[in-house]
């Protein structure tokens, strides 16, 4: 039989390479993590912009880090998804919107019926609306949240929590990889010692440091699609009213997105010309996450720009995947394949979400395509391989560019319908009414 | 909703068997009056194939969305409850195991119970901590619970029932929701001027039917999809090289067993499900590995009790239409593909396709689009469960007969060779988001196949040993005292009043 896999090297040294090195030496029984620092080229998203999706709260619990510990630690806050405006005008909250009526699905029946938008029966753009946090109304059960980490913050107590989780970190940081048959035989340290290991983790971002030239050479650029890649960054002091919503303006020109932390928010702006003072930043892909005894974890498969907190969920969800499926000693390739087509498969499909967005361009992926197309005759919604997000978080964003259907579907009796809908809104404002708060939600993690 | 104005349309259903009625009981319920006017054709001198007669725990929702009561519905078709699937003699003679419509064990931690299992060694034991498969070996059944803490909430049901009855009892209720039912034999099929879609149906009387949409439930005749449309038929048979059955009913012997068995022959395997009333009893097998005569008695000879009626021969072949829906004819049932009743998929197929038809339902023209969608959605779930199918025989050790050879030794699809693989790698599943079968039937059946996995999910190591092993005792005896709380399967059959 296959031994397992015993020792494993993480190379990195931002937010992705420390999250990485704490939740295998966690999760994986019997592993011992070393994380050999290498500071990367580029900054990463996640170590500018602390956005998480709903991902973060059982990630964190796998680690045996509570999320409410982590952000009191380290003074982030929460989103409950993205207030879109400049071309559109609409938010997109996690969690189900409304209800269906018994056979009849919730977007069917406000189709037919409903006259305020779609993200009014949304629970969490209601109280994202309002700058509010869920309370424990069952009317609200249906609002979930990501976090907002702040970057700096968060990097220390990550690095602390995974040494005091037992990772090791050499005493000095990588000078040389050297490769093998396998992939990498081992990694020459700046000191002169070397170290090796059964597996080695990639976090080392968009200089994928650990990639063999044939495996960072095969990139997909997502870019054709996706043209806003001029990045640049600014920080303003906080309001007195901390919004529990991202903010994203998307025009043609350029995509601006604020991220709220209590004391701070972050502005990013992405163009579609670099500025002079911008830093390009083009979505894609690699092919093989996975290669050899080597994996990447972050940046150095996917760049997601900093949209909806998706390059932290790809950050979690990548991890949770190689928790998941972690092979034996041998890295079989009937095992790192299905790892790729999983990984892959994911990657993708945020992707299309990302391009979910914007106009659907001539030259969109057939996925994508078929999606929007789908959606767009009947309502239908398909959940296809790697989808991470549910069938309401994308009925949010198409609805909200101002897809409806072409064939509308039996919505039902109008009466019953209106009532329905209604009904859920007089919830909804009752609850929201009496929620706290977002600032007083966070004061209430400390206590 | 209907666009303004727009007229209903006319559907005439071709068939009426098993495929026919349910699509009109379902269109009669579920597609509006003034969208759609459905008529069913049908001859009383052409009989049911009737070979679905077990079925998987999806035909409850579609029951349930026709609103028919359980209790009612047994009573009219001598139907039993089904909590799985035996396949004897399969990997190795001797061999028994089911593939039961539920869950092993407990995941624990994200991890699958199976793997706790095998890092306890013990992994051949895995059925036993299925309730449905214990509950069923003891000929006990009770309905699942809601509470996910209690072990009565890990299973689902189907039926067994007598598919000739189903039909009929069907055709009441789509009646009553105001199909119209035309006697007659079609002979002949009328197009449009340019060849293209089909306008109305010929009976041997004279009439003509016609329609704006015709569904092809003619069975293996595919009278519309075939005959008329000319859409090729793409042949499976390469793997699944069974093309004929026998098929007799025989009196029951020994208690009421809420399974259908799959019994391996020398060139196939034989069926037996058992009703309220009787048992069906059938050998699927390959003409090319044993002739007719051999095949008939061969099942007679296995049957348990006196046969209630003459053997009936059956001949298909394993494959499907590309395209299920082509022009203004849908093909639903046997017309469309056929998959041998292995896993008991040929109602679900029949359920899927009329499920997919309602959610596209023209409103006034055909969009093509929605041809498409169809197409594709049922398209997935041939292929899915031909992967399935083929795994049965291929993952065997058999090598006493030229059939059994011939399987283990054929080269199979790639997609299922490295589901195969994963699988003897490390016990993991490769798992989909459309198409029927989850994890637990696909492990149920690589194991029960005698695919052992190599390794294990390394976080199965997490617990220590003595506790693991506690914890698996502790599960085993409560799935065995579940069980056994359990009544047994015809007596709660009388309880409910489901008795025929």
């Amino acid at each position: 039989m296959n031994a397992p896999i015993r020792t494993i090297a993480v190379v990195g040294d931002g937010i992705g390479a420390w999250t990485a090195a704490a939740a295998l030496a966690v999760r994986l029984p019997g592993v011992r993590v070393a994380l050999v620092p290498h500071t990367a080229r580029h900054r990463a998203m996640v170590d500018t912009v602390g956005a998480t999706t709903p991902a973060a709260l059982p990630f964190h619990a796998d680690i045996g880090w509570d999320w409410r510990d982590a952000l009191a630690r380290t003074g982030g806050a929460i989103r409950l998804g993205t207030q879109v405006t400049g071309r559109d005008d609409y938010v997109h909250a996690y969690g189900a919107v409304g209800q269906a009526a018994g056979a009849r699905p919730f977007p069917a029946v406000w189709a037919a019926h409903g006259i305020r938008p779609f993200h009014h029966y949304a629970a969490g753009a209601r109280l994202g609306l309002a700058a509010k946090a869920p309370s424990r109304d069952p009317a609200l059960a249906d609002a979930i949240f990501g976090l907002v980490l702040d970057p700096d913050r968060y990097a220390r107590a990550v690095e602390g929590y995974a040494q005091h989780r037992g990772v090791m970190v050499p005493a000095a940081p990588l000078a040389e990889v050297a490769r093998g048959d396998a992939g990498v035989a081992a990694l020459h340290l700046a000191d002169g010692t070397h170290l090796i290991a059964d597996l080695y983790v990639d976090a080392t971002g968009r200089e994928r440091r650990l990639a063999t030239p044939d495996d960072a050479a095969a990139w997909e650029d997502w870019s054709r699609w996706f043209p806003y890649t001029a990045l640049t960054t600014a920080t303003a002091p906080a309001g007195m009213l901390l919004p529990s919503l991202d903010r994203m303006t998307i025009a043609d020109g350029a995509i601006t997105v604020a991220s709220h932390l209590p004391d701070r928010t972050i502005h990013l702006r992405l163009a579609r010309a670099g500025a002079t003072d911008a830093e390009t930043l083009a979505p894609g892909r690699r092919q093989c996450g996975w290669s050899g005894n080597v994996v990447a974890v972050g940046e150095a498969h996917v760049v997601l720009p900093p949209m909806q907190g998706l390059p932290f969920h790809w950050l979690h969800t990548g991890i949770d995947r190689i928790v998941a499926l972690l092979p034996g000693r041998d890295c079989a390739a009937v095992e790192v394949d299905h790892y790729n087509r999983t990984a892959n498969d994911e990657a993708d499909r945020l992707r299309d979400l990302l391009l979910a967005h914007l106009p659907l361009a001539d030259d969109a992926p057939e996925t994508l395509r078929d999606t929007v197309v789908e959606f767009a005759r009947r309502l239908r919604w398909r959940q296809r391989d790697g989808e991470g997000f549910a069938r309401d978080d994308w009925a949010q964003i198409l609805f909200g560019r101002g897809i409806r259907p072409a064939h509308l579907p039996d919505g039902g009796d109008a009466e019953q319908g209106r009532r329905l809908l209604d009904d859920i809104d007089h919830r909804l404002a009752a609850a929201v009414a009496a929620a706290p708060d977002h600032r007083t939600f966070l004061e209430g993690l400390t206590r | 909703m209907a666009a303004e104005g727009a007229k209903a349309m006319r559907v005439v259903i071709v068939g009426g068997g098993t495929a026919g009625w349910m699509t009109a009981a379902a269109l009669a319920r579920l597609v509006p009056a003034a969208q759609a006017e459905i008529v069913l054709v049908e001859s009383d001198e052409i009989g049911i194939v009737g070979v679905g007669e077990a079925t998987l725990p999806h035909i409850r929702a579609f029951n349930t969305r026709i609103g028919i009561d359980e209790a009612d519905f047994m009573r009219a078709t001598g139907a039993t409850f089904k909590l799985g699937i035996e396949f004897r003699d399969w990997a190795r003679i001797g061999d028994s195991y089911i593939h039961p419509f539920g869950v092993f064990g407990r995941d624990t931690d994200g991890v699958g119970f199976h793997h706790y299992l095998a890092r306890a060694g013990q992994i051949e034991r895995l059925q036993d901590f299925s309730l449905p498969v214990v509950a069923a070996r003891g000929a006990r059944f009770a309905p699942p619970a809601d509470d996910p803490e209690s072990l009565l909430s890990t299973y689902g049901y189907a039926y067994q029932f007598d598919a000739t009855r189903y039909a009929p009892y069907l055709r009441v209720r789509a009646e009553a929701d105001g199909a119209q039912r035309i006697e007659g034999r079609v002979v002949a099929v009328d197009r449009d001027a340019d060849g293209g879609r089909v306008t109305a149906v010929r009976l041997a009387d004279g009439r003509a039917v016609a329609g704006d949409l015709f569904v092809d439930c003619s069975g293996f005749r595919a009278l519309l999809i075939g005959d008329t449309l000319r859409e090729p038929f793409e042949d499976w048979s390469r793997w699944l090289p069974c093309d004929r059955a026998v098929a007799v009913p025989c009196a029951s012997q020994g208690p009421l067993l809420p399974y259908t068995s799959a019994v391996a022959m020398p060139a196939g395997w034989r069926w037996r499900i058992p009703l309220q009333h009787r048992v069906g009893n059938g050998y699927v097998y390959s003409s090319a590995h044993v002739d007719d005569d051999a095949a008939r008695d061969a099942l007679l000879a296995a049957i348990e009790g006196p046969a209630l009626a003459e053997p009936r021969l059956l001949r298909f072949h394993a494959g499907r239409r590309p395209r299920g829906w082509v022009d203004n004819v849908v093909a639903i049932g046997l017309a469309g593909g056929f998959l041998e009743p292995l896993e008991s998929t040929s109602i679900y197929l029949i359920q899927i396709a009329i499920t997919a038809l309602v959610e596209l339902f023209p409103d006034g023209a055909i969009d093509p689009a929605d041809r498409d969608e169809f197409n594709r959605v049922l398209g997935i779930e041939y292929d899915r469960i031909r992967d399935f199918l083929i795994l049965h025989y291929h993952a065997t050790e058999r090598d006493d007969a030229p059939f059994w050879t011939r399987m283990r030794t054929m080269e199979v699809p790639d997609t299922l060779a490295r589901k195969m693989a994963l699988f003897r790698a490390r016990g993991r599943v490769e798992t989909y988001r459309e198409g029927v079968f989850l994890e637990p039937s696909w492990i149920a059946v690589y194991l029960g196949q005698r695919i052992v996995p190599e390794g294990y999910d390394q976080r199965a190591d997490a617990p220590d040993a003595a506790g693991l092993a506690r914890a698996v005792e502790r599960l085993h005896a409560a799935t065995a005292a579940a069980a056994r709380a359990m009544p047994d399967h015809r007596e709660y059959i009388a309880t409910i009043g489901a008795a025929a």
